[in-house]
């Protein structure tokens, strides 16, 4: 009797394909072959469903679903201050990469120009004095915050492709291994920047994927 | 692959890509309004909780933990929405609304392809939503969640706080109720 309450307990789970186990759906397969009255029960839950499922079909309105991207970008923008949206390239570090291009792009002619400009003065060793090595130390001291927000521009570029290069082998290699050991490369290499906790996270999400598959 | 997708798809906006953000609303718009749609009864404030529910997700993604699944996430912000709305708004206007608004408007498009099966159809839509109706709110939530929005017991677990065995119990009493609710149309061949 109790095992017979069991299997009857069973039968919602079975109709609504809840159970994971297929030895279990095999058994209790067996089970419905020798009880008629379960059968019945059976049939009569899907019954119930067949009738009821129908109903969950709504006709949405295309109208208001095709402009709901630009209601959410302007309810966004009409936050008030406190509610300003979130900044996510402020939030890991990043400068915005395209007008820094811009910047870089037009910095790089104007030291170009300038150095043209200067070459026949500063670097030519008939008119000027100084040794060569010293004469460039000096050359390359002047745009030096330049260069470096070039260099920042070149490391974030560098993260950037480790990133993509890390999620890569994740989704379509699968290897939590090599996963793992991308992202603490980037981690390395993203230190000081927001990148370097995403990094942290893929590596945790990574790990505990590698020790559920154990 | 969707799970994948959805994953990718935030780690970019986090990284401030705006085309992974349109891409999640794309994808997740139609199941969050006809969600929240259900649960209001109104197409206006659907519209309404539904821009609220991508605003929040908007401005919440940076806590978004990859280990919880991105969808059921975005289901339990609309849940929440649905239920701040319920509050707020008194509870006689819902009730006005009542079933007929959600199976009046396929009705109305056909309306003059066959009158008389639609009339039987809207009523057979009436019974049924009744019978729906009288389901506990566990049992329903429970229900419509796992029915009509094609959510798993765990995902439903999880958008409720509630244990999975908790909503297997509410889902086998619902489907066991309405089964002996629908009984009497089903003999008398209304539904």
């Amino acid at each position: 009797m109790a095992k017979s309450k069991y299997w009857e307990s069973l039968c919602v789970d079975y109709v609504c394909n809840t159970i994971k186990d297929k030895n279990l759906i095999a058994d209790f397969e067996t089970y419905l072959q020798n009880h008629p009255d379960v059968q019945n029960e059976i049939a009569a839950l899907k019954n119930t469903l067949a009738t009821t499922d129908p109903i969950g079909k709504i006709d949405l309105p295309d109208k208001i679903l095709d402009d709901l991207e630009i209601k959410v970008y302007k309810r966004l923008a009409s936050a008030k201050p406190t509610e300003k949206p979130l900044s996510f390239s402020h939030k890991v570090g990043i400068i915005p990469t395209k007008t820094l291009w811009m910047q870089g792009s037009l910095l790089t002619i104007m030291l170009l120009a300038l150095g043209l400009a200067l070459k026949p003065f500063v670097i030519s060793p008939i008119r000027s004095n100084t040794p060569i090595s010293e004469v460039e130390t000096k050359y390359s001291s002047i745009p030096l915050p330049n260069r470096q927000k070039r260099m920042e521009i070149y490391r974030q570029q560098e993260i950037q492709r480790h990133f993509e290069e890390a999620i890569e082998t994740k989704h379509l290699r699968n290897d939590d291994w090599s996963t793992t050991s991308q992202f603490r490369l980037l981690r390395e290499n993203a230190k000081g920047t927001g990148w370097a906790k995403i990094a942290d996270q893929q590596i945790q999400v990574a790990q505990a994927s590698s020790s559920q598959g154990f | 692959m969707d799970i994948l997708e959805d994953e990718i798809l935030v780690t970019k906006l986090q990284l401030g890509d705006q085309d992974a953000f349109d891409e999640l609303m794309r994808r997740y718009k139609h199941r969050i309004y006809a969600y929240i749609l259900r649960s209001v009864k109104n197409y206006e404030d659907a519209e309404e909780l539904t821009i609220e529910v991508f605003f929040k997700v908007y401005r919440a993604l940076h806590k978004w933990q990859p280990q919880a699944k991105f969808s059921t996430w975005l289901y339990k912000i609309a849940y929440n929405v649905s239920i701040d709305h319920h509050r707020s708004k008194k509870r006689q206007i819902t009730q006005l609304l009542d079933n007929n608004l959600l199976s009046d408007e396929p009705m109305a498009k056909d309306l003059g392809s066959n009158p008389e099966k639609l009339i039987v159809e809207k009523d057979r839509h009436r019974v049924i939503n009744q019978a729906v109706d009288h389901l506990s709110q566990n049992q329903k939530k429970v229900f419509l969640m796992n029915r009509y929005d094609g959510l798993q017991i765990k995902e439903i677990a999880e958008i409720l706080g509630i244990a999975e065995g908790t909503v297997k119990i509410h889902l086998h009493r619902a489907i066991k109720k309405l089964r002996v609710l629908l009984q009497p149309f089903r003999e008398n061949s209304e539904i």
